[in-house]
C-alpha cells in the first residue's frame, strides 16, 4: 500500500496500561452483575435456563478479558497512527479491520479534548474531531500533546471557517462550468 | 399592521390543529370507556373526559400565545416557551429548503403550513403550522429575496409528472400490494379484544374450507381487494406528483388530500440516490432521491424523492436536465474477480447463529440450515455481479444491492470524509472497502466493498489532492 495512507504520529504507549485497567474494571463489574443475578435466581428459582445463560456469559467474559487484557491493547497501540497538517486530519487504526480516514481541514466543524477519570490518572487525554458527517476520536494522547493538537486543529479549522463563504461560491462556479 | 417585521403569532386555527393532534392518542381510551359501559355514560366518565380535554387545551393555548416569529434583516427570530423564554435567531442564509403542506383542516379553513429546514443538528426545522397562504407566499418571497433568486412560478419548467399509468404500475410493483394484510390483522385483533369474533371466524373458515369454489372466490376477492388498496394508497401518496425547476431551484409538489410543496436550491443537494427493487430492476424502473437537508415527511425520512417511478434512461436524462451538477456515469467498473472469492469465504454470522439454534432445538430440520447457506451464497454471488463503481474527475458513483439495489452519486467536493478499510481477509486478496460520507439529514454513508486496494488508495489520494487544490484556489 502507498505510504500516503501511513500517518506518522503514534499515540502514547501508556495507552496499553489504560486499556488494560479499563478491561479489568469492565471485567470485574460484569462479573459482579452476573454473580448478583445468579444469587437472585438461586433464591427465587426463576428458571434453570437463566443459570445456563449466566454461566455461558461468565465463560465468554473470562475469554474476553484474556483477549482484552493480554492481546488487544498491545496490537491496537501498534496499529494507531494519526497526523494533522494544514490540509487534513488523517487517522489509521484497527486491529481486525484496518481503517484509514481522511478528513479535509475545511470540513472540520469543532474539536474537543476530553479526559475521563481513568485518563486523568494516567495523564492522558482524548481529542475528538467533529465534522458534519461524524466524530472521530484520537484516544490516549499525552495531556500536553492533546492540548497542543486541539489548539492546532482549532486554529487550522477556524481559518477555513472564514473561507467557507468563498468555497460555496466556488462550488456554484463549478456547477456553472459543468452545465 | 401586517408586515413580517413585527412579532406575530400563528393563526388561531393552529389551536384546533394542535388539539386534534393531541386528541388522537386518546381516541383508543375514549372508545374503550364508551364500549365498557355500552350506551350509558356515567357522570364521572364525562368528568374525566372533560378534565383530559381541559388539560390538553390549556398548554396548547399557552404555547400558541407565546410562540411568535419575526423577520428582521437577514434573520428570522423565533420566540417560544411558557416559563422559560426561548429565543432563536436563524440567519436566512442557513435555510436549506422550504416546504409548504396542507392537510384536510388546512384546506377547510384555507390556510397552509410552512417548514423551513436549517441544517443544524438540533431543532433543525422551523415549523409554522398554521398561517395564511398570503403569509406563506410573503415568507417565501422574503427568503428568495435574500438569496437573490427568483421564485416566479412562470420561469420554472416541468420535467416530470406522475401519470395514472405510472401510479398503477408503481402500486403493482411495490409492497403497497401487501398493505392490506397488516391492516386486516390490526382490525381483527382490535375487534377481537372487544367482541368475541374468534368463534365466528372459526365457523366461517370451516364453512369456506368445505367448498373449493368458495375458497377460490374468497382468495380472488382478497387479492382484488389488496390490489385496490395498494392502488388507492399509492394514489394518495403520489397522485399529482410533479417536478419542476428553474436555474437555481427544484420544486416538488405532490399529494391529494395533504398537498405538499417542497423547494430546494440546487447547490444544496449533496448527492443523488437511485433505487430499484428486484422487480423494478427487471422492468427497468427506478426511484430517484436527493440527499439533502429537509424532507417531505415521507416514511423514508432521510431523503427527498424527486422521481418516484420512472424508466431508468429517462431518469438519467431528467437528472442531467434538472441538476447539471450531477451526471450519472454509465461507463461503470465491475469488481475484480477475486472479490467473489472473498465474498464466498467471508464468514456469515447470520448463518452460524441460525445453524446454532437449529442444531440445539430442532435437529430434524438440519436441511433448513443447508438451504439458508445456499441462499446466502447465491445472494453474495448476485451482489458481486450487481456491485459497480465509477470514479472520474468530478464524480464518484457506487452501486450495490440485490433485493434493493442502490446507486449513489456525488461530486468530490461534496464528500465530507473518506475512509479506506482493509480486513484481514481482504488484505490477503489485495482488496479494500471504500467508504465516503456526505452531508444530509442524517449523514449519508456509502461504501463499495472489495474493490482493488489500489483503487481505494487512488481515490484517497485523489480526494486529498482535490482538497489541497481547492484550498490553494481559495487562498
Amino acid at each position: 500500500m502507498s505510504t500516503f495512507l501511513e500517518p506518522s504520529k503514534r499515540i502514547s504507549p501508556k495507552a496499553v496500561n489504560l486499556w488494560r485497567t479499563s478491561a479489568i474494571i469492565t471485567f470485574v463489574s460484569s462479573i459482579c452483575v452476573a454473580v448478583i443475578l445468579l444469587v437472585v435466581n438461586h433464591f427465587l428459582q426463576l428458571h434453570k435456563f437463566i443459570d445456563y445463560a449466566l454461566y455461558g456469559f461468565l465463560v465468554l467474559d473470562v475469554l474476553y478479558v484474556v483477549y482484552a487484557y493480554g492481546m488487544k491493547p498491545v496490537y491496537l497501540l501498534k496499529s494507531w497512527r494519526y497526523e494533522v497538517d494544514e490540509d487534513f486530519v488523517r487517522l489509521k487504526y484497527g486491529l481486525w479491520i484496518q481503517n484509514s480516514v481522511i478528513i479535509p481541514m475545511t470540513k472540520v466543524q469543532s474539536v474537543q479534548k476530553t479526559q475521563g477519570v481513568l485518563m486523568r490518572k494516567y495523564g492522558l487525554a482524548e481529542v475528538s474531531v467533529v465534522t458534519t458527517a461524524s466524530s472521530h476520536e484520537i484516544p490516549c494522547l499525552e495531556e500536553e500533546v492533546a492540548t497542543v493538537l486541539r489548539d492546532q486543529i482549532a486554529i487550522l479549522a477556524k481559518v477555513e471557517d472564514v473561507e467557507e463563504i468563498k468555497e460555496v461560491k466556488e462550488e456554484l462556479d463549478g456547477h456553472a462550468i459543468d452545465s | 399592521m401586517d408586515t413580517l417585521s413585527t412579532p406575530k403569532r400563528q393563526h388561531p386555527w393552529w389551536i384546533l390543529l394542535k388539539f386534534i393532534r393531541s386528541l388522537r392518542q386518546f381516541i383508543v381510551p375514549f372508545v374503550i370507556i364508551l364500549l365498557l359501559d355500552g350506551d350509558k355514560m356515567i357522570f364521572w366518565e364525562f368528568l374525566i373526559i372533560g378534565v383530559i380535554i381541559l388539560l390538553l387545551i390549556i398548554p396548547i393555548l399557552f404555547e400558541w400565545k407565546h410562540y411568535t416569529y419575526t423577520f428582521k434583516g437577514n434573520e428570522i427570530h423565533i420566540q417560544d416557551g411558557k416559563f422559560v423564554r426561548n429565543y432563536r435567531y436563524i440567519p436566512l442564509s442557513k435555510i436549506q429548503s422550504v416546504q409548504t403542506s396542507e392537510n384536510l383542516l388546512h384546506k377547510l379553513v384555507g390556510m397552509t403550513s410552512l417548514t423551513l429546514d436549517t441544517a443544524t443538528a438540533d431543532e433543525s426545522e422551523i415549523k409554522l403550522e398554521m398561517i395564511r397562504k398570503q403569509e406563506a407566499k410573503r415568507i417565501r418571497e422574503r427568503i428568495a429575496l435574500h438569496e437573490e433568486e427568483t421564485v416566479t412560478e412562470a420561469a420554472t419548467k416541468e420535467h416530470f409528472r406522475m401519470e395514472t399509468k405510472d401510479i398503477l404500475l408503481d402500486a403493482c410493483t411495490s409492497f403497497s400490494l401487501f398493505a392490506l394484510i397488516p391492516i386486516l390483522f390490526g382490525l381483527y385483533s382490535e375487534l377481537d379484544d372487544v367482541l368475541p369474533i374468534e368463534s365466528y371466524a372459526e365457523s366461517m373458515f370451516s364453512y369456506i374450507e368445505q367448498s373449493f369454489l368458495l375458497m377460490v372466490l374468497v382468495s380472488i376477492l382478497l387479492i382484488g381487494l389488496s390490489i385496490a388498496t395498494g392502488i388507492v394508497m399509492t394514489y394518495f401518496r403520489l397522485g399529482n406528483f410533479s417536478l419542476r425547476s428553474n436555474d437555481e431551484k427544484l420544486f416538488i409538489r405532490k399529494g391529494i388530500l395533504n398537498e405538499t410543496e417542497f423547494s430546494i436550491a440546487k447547490n444544496r443537494v449533496f448527492a443523488i440516490q437511485m433505487q430499484q427493487s428486484i422487480i423494478r430492476r427487471w422492468l427497468g424502473f427506478v426511484t430517484v432521491k436527493l440527499v439533502c437537508f429537509g424532507d417531505m415527511g415521507d416514511v423514508e425520512k432521510q431523503s427527498t424523492v424527486i422521481l418516484p417511478f420512472v424508466k431508468k434512461d429517462r431518469a438519467v436524462h431528467i437528472i442531467t436536465e434538472v441538476l447539471p451538477g450531477f451526471q450519472v456515469i454509465t461507463d461503470v467498473e465491475s469488481l475484480p474477480r477475486k472479490a467473489l472469492w472473498v465474498r464466498l469465504l467471508r464468514p456469515s454470522y447470520v448463518w452460524m447463529m441460525a445453524t446454532g439454534v437449529i442444531v440445539y432445538f430442532w435437529r430434524e430440520f438440519w436441511w433448513v440450515s443447508l438451504l439458508l447457506f445456499i441462499g446466502i451464497m447465491l445472494l453474495r454471488v448476485a451482489d458481486f455481479f450487481f456491485s459497480k463503481y465509477a470514479i472520474n474527475d468530478h464524480y464518484v458513483q457506487m452501486q450495490s444491492g440485490v433485493i434493493q439495489s442502490e446507486l449513489f452519486l456525488t461530486r468530490h467536493e461534496k464528500v465530507e470524509q473518506v475512509e479506506v478499510s482493509v480486513s484481514k481477509l481482504q488484505k490477503k486478496f489485495g482488496l479494500a472497502t471504500l467508504q465516503i460520507a456526505t452531508r444530509g439529514a442524517p449523514v449519508q454513508y456509502s461504501d463499495i466493498k472489495d474493490v482493488h486496494d489500489e483503487v481505494a488508495v487512488h481515490y484517497y489520494q485523489q480526494y486529498a489532492h482535490i482538497n489541497k487544490k481547492r484550498k490553494k484556489a481559495v487562498s
